[in-house]
């Protein structure tokens, strides 16, 4: 008796749930045969702000009729637009935004994987918006392939307000399912990469991360490549240089430019934080110079009060401070509190610090620190200071992030790639065009973009190796030299 | 030995803080035995209302420099500060209030666990809340005291705002612990805690009483709040969880509901995790922490101070 | 609380299963195994193009059978951690200690990371299926280790000692990366990765099995190994080890053991005079929670074929914890429900809503569902979702008959409630019977039943 009502309440638990959700789930199939004048308004007051509207409310109008024909009679053509109808569901969530609106044959999509709840959304969601920034202004300036508009298909790998890797793979998962996805921007952390990147691989769907620096996870020096291209094709590329050369260039820099022979190192313990330190801290050993206690010393996740370690440090008398890791992990505050303990120390970083956060958490302390950044001083390129006006200007409400400009970067190798596999586009065979990307992708040689000349070796990783050491002068990154790696 | 000096003034700096938003935990858990884990969030939501209010008043961050701005010498800046301190309490106060009639008040008979949910579901609010009014990154809290460290040798050093710190921390921590020894509402509350049945019949307001706990735990947490971004001089919306987590141990390991307890937990864990930094190593720290709290606590099983009472079923 | 009087004359096993699953429950059971079986062979993207069906929740096929895959991990973490909180009071906030150690455990024992910090010296890749059992027993064995500091403390005090070990444990696998004498061995914060998915025997079907199965061939050892970008074996797997795993909970439950954690819960110092060995019970309940958490990370490392420190924080205990309180605590399909409501609102609902509430906004004109930032209300859902659910339903969805008893006055007849009243409890009648009277009829039977009954323990 008791069981029978118990399993009774469970059925009715499961019942109601399951009808909220399919609720939830259903609009969507419930509202795909609503008239199609009324869909293909839908963009207008959005759409008003884009450049030829009118022109594209007449293609869109086309559209709708379309896919609402195709839906009642199968045609060869109807896989995209079946799908382009699903697609709708997957519009990016931004307030106003423009991307999504449908070209005649459907969608192209450009996936999009970044941590953007909790303590990791200070560094995704300006990754995510430069993303978007670069498909907004590919749909204004017309279509991409004829007959197909972009559209941004953005999920947070955060699960409880960490990046988690579980939900990195589930993600990934999502956008092979979805034919109309041709390319991914993401991920952000090394960690949640290596959960995708064997995913990715089999699916032959190209991705370009933004901020993975981890080196092992393209090169097979390291033994791992195997794990993570199975296939042995290459579909994981990188815009930014990896630890094993940034690290050592930093290192090279404060022995033989500034001349320091003693360094403490931290790093936050996260992978990129820890693998640039340890690079860092074996060059600078080799050089000759000294690295207090031999090793890299890990600061906990969370910290904000720094008092003991800098006091651990001032004990060690160290002639700089070397940091591996990002300044969401409080590396300005670091800054900030060397004030009282440590006036007048240099602090070295990685590209991790070197972004607005810093100066703004280190305040009037942030001067004289060094960071090494993988890319072309930013304020010598005028595409450069373009897309930094463009995202100022979008009036995104957050600030531009560090990885801002490499996700930029990234969508827009993509979206030129997607534009050279153009003429042989197909409306139904996903595989030829996640393949045909690719393989654009993979040949991308000398990509004039926002963060210098881009281009990708057998590896996937970038070619533009030019690394800038900035110095925090009068609260404002400025770049004091330019290497290019291996002394070139 | 200098060095361990000034590790330990350190520790009590950090620890100061632990403690201060440690008592809104133990207030809490004293009188509806709740864990309530969005008092650290409470503490987040404290730092951004002071913030506000040091706006109000014309304290800014300057663009320059990032150094608060205060118009005046000394006793308008320390009018400003208390002014500051107090709205922001009370309304950090409020917000307390309202978080325990929408979460914790519908759920006074659930079971036991009920609540503990629905604290969590308010954290996750809050914090989105704070991710909303002053986006996901760290927010710069301006700098009003004078920058200097005062030298007590030559290896020993203080800045200003820490003594600012501990000063006010022990302030409230004394002012809260008369108010529960010595006042009517005072003794209503420590009724309440050790017999709810018993102290309505008493005549009692108990729902009164709670009302008022909650009120004083996010007073503290408003408190906290504003020396927290004097003291660190930056605020995140997921601080409050962290720094939260922290505090909870503090309470705990003091002896849960009980003030004093509280307090020496809070200073505790501050010194241990500067010793550990020192003479461990900092990536240890939280393990060392943890470990000397298991070992705390299985010697002493109701924490430092914490009175060993039969649990109420 | 499932005492009836049997005729002696049947077996005790056919006693056992027909005292602890009614017909109905059996029934029940079978439909929804039913229904999860033939999922995956019907929600497919060939199928939904033909019938002209949108994707769930725009989810397409193969991703949304993968996520249930990994709800199922949650699943086993929830009927672990049942056993510690629901069954025997034991309020643990540290549990992801125990998933950590599951899948640390089938990462060391199934992927080249010893031999690669060896050098060679040491290479073990041992099945899945033997790893399965170490590391339910590793797990178990810490399980017990850290349960013993424990075993003085009542009530929050073992809350913070549970969540110093949920602390101490992820840490000390992000740092013994750095330690001299360890140095690599854990992988810090990269954790290990290249770790061997589960593999199954041809059983001489010959390899070309294997693709029909979903699966990949395996040359090094002839038979067919699950393939990352394919979930369907690992869903089908996890329903197997799932339903055993019900199965033998819910056997444990009403055993003995089951009994005297039940008793411990309600008063142990009773519970104690009435003869139960505590200590012995209480770490039982550790070891036998941490055994299951054991198995769900051993399926979680297989799955994801990489293990990271920092998927086992705080976040994950309270996660599980939030899943066995929403579902009901103390009854098995309460907490099955919660962990996988709870998990599939995180992996699907949270993360596709912002797209679909987008989109319906821009369909139907809605500009304010169109226009509004929902990827950044993601928190402020969760936590409301959580907030009204635990006020509507603050025994949980499905709550266990003791929760319902103390909740809507002391019946004695408990399951003759009305579910769904909610919060209506007389504060006067809990406290003045604290414990239900279904309850009580259980700390008799600790003593009316023959020792046999313990060999239920032991099989776990």
């Amino acid at each position: 008796m008791k069981v029978i009502k118990r399993l009774g309440t469970l059925t009715a638990a499961l019942l109601l749930t399951s009808m909220i959700l399919s609720a939830c789930g259903g609009t969507t199939a419930t509202n795909t045969p609503v008239p199609a004048p009324t869909t293909a308004a839908v963009a207008s007051p959005t759409a008003a702000a884009a450049p030829a509207a009118t022109a594209t409310t007449a293609a869109m109008v086309m559209t709708t009729t379309i896919s609402t024909g195709s839906a009642a009679t199968p045609t060869a053509g109807m896989a995209v637009t079946g799908t382009s109808t699903i697609s709708a569901t997957a519009i990016p969530s931004a307030p106003t935004v423009v991307v999504g609106e449908k070209g005649s044959k459907g969608v192209i999509k450009i996936a999009v994987d970044l941590p953007t709840s909790g303590a990791d959304a200070s560094d995704g969601i300006p990754t995510r918006n430069g993303v978007q920034l670069a498909i907004e202004q590919a749909n204004a300036a017309g279509e991409v392939v004829p007959g197909y508009k972009l559209e941004m298909y953005a999920l947070d790998d955060a699960v409880n307000g960490v990046h988690d890797p579980q939900q990195g793979a589930s993600n990934a998962d999502q956008f092979i399912a979805d034919d109309t996805v041709v390319g991914m921007v993401g991920p952000f952390n090394s960690s949640v990469a290596k959960a995708e990147m064997p995913k990715l691989n089999q699916a032959n769907l190209a991705n370009i991360s933004p901020a993975n620096t981890n080196e092992t996870l393209t090169k097979p020096e390291y033994g791992q490549t195997k794990t993570y291209r199975p296939t042995g094709n290459i579909t994981y590329f990188r815009v930014c240089t990896t630890d094993d050369i940034q690290g050592p260039e930093g290192a090279d820099y404060a022995f033989d430019k500034l001349k320091f022979k003693t360094v403490y190192v931290l790093d936050d313990q996260e992978t990129y934080g820890q693998g640039i330190s340890n690079n860092f801290a074996k060059e600078f050993a080799k050089k000759g110079g000294t690295v207090v206690d031999g090793n890299s010393h890990g600061v906990p996740k969370g910290t904000t009060d720094f008092k003991s370690i800098l006091d651990t440090i001032a004990a060690a008398k160290p002639d700089f401070v070397y940091y591996g890791g990002t300044t969401s992990n409080g590396i300005g505050l670091f800054r900030k509190q060397m004030k009282d303990k440590l006036p007048s120390m240099v602090l070295f970083g990685g590209d991790g610090i070197v972004e607005k956060q810093f100066l703004d958490d280190g305040g009037d302390n942030a001067n004289g620190a060094y960071g090494t950044v993988a890319a072309v001083d930013a304020t010598k390129l005028p595409e450069a200071k373009a897309f930094i006006d463009a995202y100022n200007a979008h009036g995104f409400k957050e600030a531009l992030g560090a990885y801002s400009a490499n996700s930029y970067e990234a969508a827009n190798i993509i979206i030129a790639s997607i534009k050279a596999s153009a003429s042989k586009w197909s409306d139904s065979d996903a595989a030829a065009n996640r393949e045909a990307v690719r393989a654009a992708i993979a040949a991308t040689k000398d990509y004039h973009g926002v963060i210098g000349v881009t281009g990708f070796d057998t590896n996937g990783d970038t070619t533009n190796k030019i690394i800038s050491i900035y110095e925090v002068v009068s609260n404002a990154w400025t770049v004091v030299d330019q290497a290019r790696f291996g002394g070139q | 030995m200098e060095l361990f000096v000034q590790q330990l003034l350190d520790g009590i700096v950090k620890g100061s803080i632990y403690a201060l938003i440690a008592l809104g935990y133990t207030m809490v858990y004293g009188i509806v035995e709740l864990i309530n884990f969005a008092h650290g969030d409470i503490f987040m939501l404290g730092s951004f209302i002071a913030l506000a209010v040091l706006g109000w008043f014309g304290v800014a961050i300057n663009p320059q420099n990032q150094a608060g701005l205060v118009q005046g010498g000394f006793f308008p800046t320390l009018i400003i500060i208390v002014l500051t301190l107090l709205i922001a309490m009370l309304l950090t106060g409020i917000i307390g209030v309202l978080v325990e009639r929408i979460a914790y008040r519908p759920l006074r008979n659930a079971p036991r666990l009920a609540p503990l949910i629905s604290a969590i579901g308010m954290s996750f609010i809050l914090q989105n809340i704070g991710q909303i009014w002053h986006g996901p990154a760290a927010v710069s809290y301006p700098e009003v005291f004078p920058t200097g460290t005062i030298h007590v040798t030559s290896g020993i050093s203080v800045a200003w705002k820490d003594i600012f710190v501990v000063v006010v921390c022990v302030m409230l921590m004394v002012i809260l612990q008369t108010f529960v020894q010595r006042t009517k509402l005072g003794k209503a509350m420590r009724a309440t805690a050790q017999d709810y049945d018993t102290s309505k019949l008493m005549g009692i307001n108990v729902n009164m009483t709670i009302t008022l706990t909650f009120f004083i735990g996010a007073l503290l947490a408003g408190a906290a709040g504003l020396i927290y971004g004097l003291s660190i001089h930056s605020m995140q919306f997921t601080i409050g969880a962290q720094a939260g987590l922290k505090a909870f141990t503090a309470a705990v390991l003091g002896g849960i509901g009980n003030i004093p307890g509280a307090m020496l937990g809070g200073f505790l864990i501050g010194i241990v995790e500067a010793m550990s930094d020192q003479y461990i190593s900092s990536a240890w720290t939280p393990v060392v922490v943890f470990g000397i709290l298991i070992l705390i606590l299985t010697l002493r099983p109701s924490g430092l101070l914490g009175q060993q009472v039969p649990e109420r079923a | 609380m499932q005492k009836a009087i049997q005729p002696t004359s049947k077996s005790r096993l056919a006693r056992a299963t027909e005292q602890r699953f009614t017909r109905t429950a059996l029934i029940v059971m079978g439909l929804v195994l039913l229904f999860l079986f033939v999922l995956p062979l019907v929600y497919n993207k060939a199928n939904l193009k033909a019938w002209g069906i949108q994707p769930f929740f725009g989810v397409q096929p193969p991703a949304l059978i993968g996520q249930l895959a990994d709800a199922a991990q949650y699943v086993l973490l929830a009927l672990g951690l049942n056993i510690v909180v629901g069954f025997a009071g034991l309020l643990d906030l540290g549990y992801a200690a125990f998933f950590a150690i599951g899948a640390y455990t089938y990462a060391f024992l199934a992927s080249p990371q010893l031999s690669t910090v060896t050098h060679g010296a040491i290479d073990i890749h041992l099945s899945f299926w033997l790893i399965i059992f170490i590391s339910a027993l590793v797990a178990a064995i810490f399980g017990a280790l850290l349960g013993a500091p424990t075993l003085r403390l009542r009530g929050d005090y073992l809350a913070i000692v549970t969540l110093g070990f949920g602390e101490i444990v992820p840490a000390v696998f992000l740092n013994l990366n750095t330690v001299p004498l360890t140095r690599g061995l854990t992988g810090g914060p990269d954790g290990i990765s290249g770790i061997d998915p589960p593999g199954i025997a041809t059983f001489g079907l010959g390899s070309d099995i294997c693709p029909k199965l979903s699966m990949a061939a395996n040359g090094a050892t002839g038979g067919c190994s699950f393939s990352s970008n394919h979930a369907e074996p690992y869903y089908y797997l996890a329903i197997i080890i799932v339903v055993i795993l019900i199965f033998a909970v819910t056997n444990l439950r009403s055993s003995r053991l089951g009994r005297a954690w039940m008793a411990i819960r309600e008063d142990e110092i009773a519970a104690a005079a009435m003869g139960i060995d505590t200590v012995r019970a209480k770490l039982l309940a550790f070891s036998t929670g941490a055994a299951l958490a054991g198995v769900a990370g051993a399926m979680f490392a297989s799955k994801l074929q990489l293990v990271g420190p920092g998927s086992f924080s705080f976040t994950v205990s309270v996660f599980v914890l939030c899943m066995i309180i929403l579902g009901g605590i103390g009854n098995i399909y309460g907490v099955i429900a919660g962990a996988v409501i709870l998990q599939l609102t995180q992996s699907v609902f949270l993360t596709n809503l912002p797209n679909n509430l987008h989109d319906l906004g821009t369909k139907n004109h809605i500009d304010f569902l169109a226009n509004t930032d929902w990827a950044g209300l993601k928190f402020l859902i969760y936590g409301l979702i959580l907030v009204v659910l635990m006020i509507v339903r603050p025994e949980g969805l499905i709550p266990s008959a003791r929760r319902k008893a103390e909740l809507h006055g002391d019946t004695g007849e408990p399951a003759a409630e009305v579910a769904g009243v909610g919060a209506l409890r007389n504060d006067e009648t809990e406290r003045a019977n604290p414990i239900a009277r279904a309850e009580r009829e259980s700390l008799y039977d600790v003593r009316d039943e023959d020792e046999s009954h313990s060999s239920d323990v032991d099989k776990i």
